[in-house]
């Protein structure tokens, strides 16, 4: 069994006076510890896609189950639990905490999840931290890291609840080729350790690194 | 002209993009300028006494005679002295009534002719005119709380023997020229002169009452001395025991107390105008740092600096004309309902009435505030790069880079998203700061004002204080056996009377200013002279004895008048002028302290009384209020069994009398100062709006890591009550300076010290308040808040 299962999947935005279908009845499995990469050009509906494996949108049709479970029938505050223990998400826009430190960023999915106590989820923020190679920057605000820093603490607080699936959206989209390279060896160390990778991204370097791309086009996979 | 039209629309739609805040702005500077429309209450108020006035036909001027037999032609000829243009007669009678089982102090007042009268007349509200041994009731006796009989009822009065005599109601009457009486708790009744003729054995009439074709002081003057002469030459009558009353043109009675009392509020007003200010300015910044990206759009395709100022003004002007607008309106009913509760105790309600000029100012206040308020931030936009807006996040990520950013980062002690409020406070400190401050002006109008109606009460409550009698005893009016000073040993004779002392009580003119003068006994006990000497002596025995000309003043009269001690003061009393030495200054708060005191042989000797007193202060053998009670009525009673006609007063009474009437100044400024308080609570309400507007794309993602609804609102619960906090720390020090500014412009309209009592108890109270009140507050933006969808939260722009 996949362990992402998208059924018949659609997607309508209603802005009022006009209906928008953005996912037009998809169906897609993704195994466990797969590296899969979504492409496609803007607006053909990938991102929505990623948000529905994450619960963070839901389907105006079809049915979408990570790991045995149906996310699209969960209740918003049960949704948010499931996806913080879950699921690990990394932004273009890093979308970091900027009143937090490294650490306390690093930390909060497992102060949401209740994860172990204060000295437990701190040592594995600092764990996870040292493991993107910031265990040096961990008092860190936000505004006094570089934007890879950044990124990289994104990753970092991704693993805070050890998740089976890390989805990235545009996860280097904001960064130089350079620093994009040392972010897909992170996320391919983490794959190795047996995480699930889901990203979108502009990239074609990018998505070839992936074991398996997805191509869209106006709300329909039309390769892979 | 294009581009400007561009302008308006884009500004009524950045308006109508932001519902939520375009309400809670526009219901600010609405709610600042409703406050505005508080300077009318006192110009509605003295219109509508002027048409009261002017339809009641209102003195110029009030003479109090002894019983003087004047008839038609009498009248016709004094109405005929220089200056008069018009006279009326009036016999009048202070008497007890009966309300139940309790006794009241009662006047009656004997309308010459209903058909014809000149001045003063009695407006018939309801009923009918009264006939032999009927009466109208004053209007002001049920609204005073003081009588609430109605035509039909009856009720008994005492007549000049001690006997009761019964009194029917025909209807209600209005008249201005009584209202005070009804005010200082005595029922007025109205009747004709025959009826009161009867009650009084007087036989002629004890009033007279004039308008005036000219009411400057010399002119005034000048009448008084050809009506006393009219009088001394054509009647047998020379008594004129109390000094007249002038109402200069556009005066009325009360009309000084009133206009005391609405000015205190002005300065509340000023404190919801500057709350409103710290409101919009915040939203005006939050509005154009939301904009930052579209300022730079605008002058990437060419707007000029000018066009974007225009176009944030044009904003202002928006929000600024339908807050003012709204505000302006509504401050119309609002001004309505508190103009007649105001002036109802000085015995008249103004029908619904706008006063222009207050509403053109409040709108024009309003826009120009609004303006003023914006005018920071949109320079601040007009002075923006291209580039800086272009690549601005809309909410600034910088934290981190102050002080205050350093030291909220400390307290791990505390839960995540406690910690989250408490340093995102400090992410818009200005908008912090501002909201800061208007939970500050809010605590510190909650503190404040309580402190300042403590101080007043404090302060009257030390002024009875200093009063060591427990019961007065006055003649009433005329009839009866005069009092003199053998009368004590009656007195004390009486069953709970412990000692009765006889005093002198006038009206006295310094300079052009009537004040009371109370005549006490060199060792007298019946007031605490040594709490209250501020300089100089009291008298001796020696200034008893030879009837010395010296004279203690209250300090705010030093003020008035230029008096100082050891100098001499002219005084004008009911016999004369006579010269007085000032040898003490009092600082006792009777009659806001503008009184004098003189030695009680000497003011026997001033006002030719002989052995005469006009009253007594009586102290009894028991404090208990129930004990004085039936010790005053026993000595009114015994007091008529044997033919004095008396009034008796009780001191806790009239303490308690004198409270309540300082509780409508009160109740005005708590009225005032609730508006402050919801203007603070909707700009805390319209800070966290605009925050949690502001981290929408946080909230969102603090959802995508897995928060609950209540971790969310946990976050901006503990911001807003850190906010709620701060406020109420530095809202202490102003609730302080607001008692104090209060207690000193009260004092300065009065000419008086009122000293600040700052009750420790509000302390805590207003903590509760600030923090429940901030709880409450906050619940609808927490709702949405953590109703966002997390994937509409991460889209939002």
């Amino acid at each position: 069994m996949a362990l992402i299962e998208l059924r018949q999947l659609e997607k309508v935005y209603s802005t009022g006076k006009v209906d928008f279908q953005v996912l037009k009845g998809i169906d897609l499995d993704i195994d466990e510890g797969e590296i899969t990469a979504f492409m496609g050009p803007s607006g053909c509906g990938k991102s929505t896609m990623l948000n529905m494996v994450t619960g963070i949108d839901r389907p105006t049709g079809g049915s979408v189950t990570v790991g045995g479970e149906r996310v699209d029938t969960m209740k918003e505050d049960e949704l948010a639990r499931w996806r913080g223990k879950n699921i690990g998400i990394i932004f273009q826009f890093f979308q970091l905490f900027p009143t937090l430190t490294a650490l306390e960023n690093a930390i909060l999915p497992m102060d949401f999840a209740k994860r172990g106590t204060l000295a437990e989820r701190a040592e594995i923020a600092r764990r996870n931290l040292a493991l993107v190679g910031l265990g040096e920057k961990v008092g860190k605000l936000p505004s006094e890291l570089s934007g890879g820093e950044q990124q990289r603490v994104a990753i970092a607080r991704s693993l805070a609840n050890d998740p089976r699936i890390i989805v990235g959206d545009e996860p280097t989209g904001n960064l130089d080729s350079k620093t994009e390279e040392r972010m897909f060896e992170l996320l391919k160390q983490l794959n190795d350790r047996g995480k699930t990778i889901v990203y979108v991204t502009h990239s074609t370097a990018l998505a070839k690194k992936a074991q398996r791309v997805i191509h869209m086009l106006d709300g329909m996979i039309v390769e892979g | 002209m294009g581009v400007l039209s561009t302008i308006v629309k884009k500004s009524l739609r950045d308006l109508s993009k932001r519902k939520a805040r375009t309400f809670f702005t526009v219901a600010t500077v609405a709610l600042g300028v409703m406050g505005i429309g508080l300077f009318a209450i006192f110009p509605l108020a003295d219109q509508g006494a002027a048409r009261v006035v002017e339809q009641q036909r209102l003195y110029n001027l009030q003479m109090s005679v002894s019983d003087v037999v004047l008839d038609e032609t009498d009248l016709q000829a004094i109405g005929d002295l220089q200056n008069v243009k018009s006279i009326d007669a009036s016999t009048v009678y202070f008497t007890k009534m009966y309300i139940g089982e309790r006794m009241n102090g009662a006047f009656l007042v004997g309308v010459r002719d209903y058909e014809d009268q000149q001045v003063d007349r009695v407006i018939l509200a309801s009923g009918r005119t009264p006939g032999p041994y009927e009466v109208l009731t004053h209007w002001s006796n049920t609204i005073n709380g003081v009588y609430d009989g109605k035509a039909g009822d009856a009720f008994k009065v005492i007549d000049h023997t001690g006997a009761k005599v019964d009194l029917s109601i025909t209807g209600v009457g209005r008249s201005l020229a009584n209202a005070n009486t009804v005010y200082m708790g005595y029922a007025v009744f109205f009747t004709d002169v025959g009826t009161v003729r009867a009650i009084s054995n007087l036989s002629g009439y004890n009033q007279l009452s004039f308008t005036l074709e000219r009411t400057d002081e010399s002119s005034v003057n000048t009448t008084v001395e050809d009506v006393r002469a009219w009088i001394s030459g054509h009647t047998s009558t020379v008594a004129f025991s109390v000094l007249p009353t002038v109402l200069k043109e556009g005066d009325w009675p009360g009309r000084e107390s009133l206009e005391t009392l609405t000015s205190m509020s002005w300065i509340l007003t000023l404190l919801a105008l500057l709350c409103s200010v710290f409101l919009i300015s915040n939203t005006m910044n939050t509005m154009i740092l939301e904009q930052r990206r579209e300022i730079a759009q605008m002058k990437a395709i060419g707007a000029t600096r000018s066009q974007v100022l225009r176009s944030f003004l044009t904003t202002s002007l928006i929000l600024g004309g339908i807050g003012a607008l709204v505000g302006a309106v509504l401050g119309i009913p609002m001004v309505n309902l508190i103009v007649p509760v105001m002036s109802k105790p000085f015995g008249f309600v103004p029908g619904f009435a706008v006063d222009a000029p207050i509403v053109v100012l409040s709108i024009l206040a309003g826009v120009g505030i609004v303006i003023a308020a914006s005018l920071p931030a949109i320079l601040r936009s007009a002075r923006m790069g291209v580039r800086e807006g272009l690549e601005g996040q809309g909410i600034s990520t910088d934290y981190g880079t102050t002080a205050l950013d350093r030291l909220l980062m400390r307290g791990a002690a505390l839960p995540r998203v406690v910690q989250m409020g408490l340093r995102n406070m400090a992410r818009k400190k200005g908008r912090s700061f501002a909201t800061i401050l208007q939970i500050a002006l809010a605590v510190g109008v909650l503190l404040g004002l309580p402190a300042f109606g403590n101080s007043v009460t404090m302060a009257v409550v030390g002024e009875y204080d200093d009063l060591t009698w427990d019961i007065r005893v006055a003649p009433q009016a005329l009839g009866g056996i005069p009092l003199n000073e053998s009368t004590a040993a009656l007195l004390t004779g009486m069953e709970g009377v412990r000692s009765a002392e006889p005093y002198i009580e006038t009206f006295v003119q310094i300079h052009s200013r009537t004040v009371p003068l109370e005549a006490y006994v060199w060792n007298t006990t019946s007031y605490d002279h040594g709490d209250t000497l501020l300089r100089g002596r009291w008298f001796t025995s020696e200034d008893e004895q030879t009837k010395a000309r010296v004279i203690i003043v209250g300090d705010p009269l030093t003020r008035f008048e230029g008096l100082r001690l050891g100098g001499t003061v002219s005084l004008m009393t009911a016999t004369g002028r006579e010269e007085f030495t000032i040898v003490g200054i009092d600082n006792a708060l009777t009659n806001n302290g503008q009184m004098a005191y003189a030695p009680f042989s000497t003011m026997q000797d001033v006002l030719r009384l002989d052995d005469g007193v006009t009253g007594f202060y009586l102290r009894t053998d028991s404090a208990d209020h129930a004990a004085i009670d039936r010790t005053s009525t026993r000595v009114a009673d015994g007091m008529m069994g044997r033919g004095y006609v008396v009034d008796t007063s009780i001191l806790y009474v009239i303490e308690r009398r004198h409270l309540a009437q300082n509780d409508v100044v009160i109740n005005l400024m708590y009225a005032v100062s609730l508006m402050i308080i919801l203007i603070s609570l909707i700009g805390l309400m319209s800070t966290l709006t605009m925050n949690i507007l502001d981290r929408t794309r946080e909230v969102g993602m603090m959802r995508c890591l897995g928060s609950s609804a209540r971790d969310i609102r946990n976050m901006f619960s503990s911001e807003g009550v850190f906010m709620s906090l701060a406020g109420w720390a530095i809202g202490l020090p102003m609730g302080l300076i607001i008692a104090y500014v209060c207690c000193a412009t009260f004092g300065s309209l009065m000419k008086l010290t009122l000293p600040l009592v700052f009750p420790l108890i509000l302390i805590p109270g207003s903590l509760v308040i600030a923090i429940l009140g901030t709880i409450m507050i906050i619940q609808t933006p927490l709702l949405r808040a953590t109703r966002l969808k997390p994937g509409d939260a991460l889209r939002y722009q």
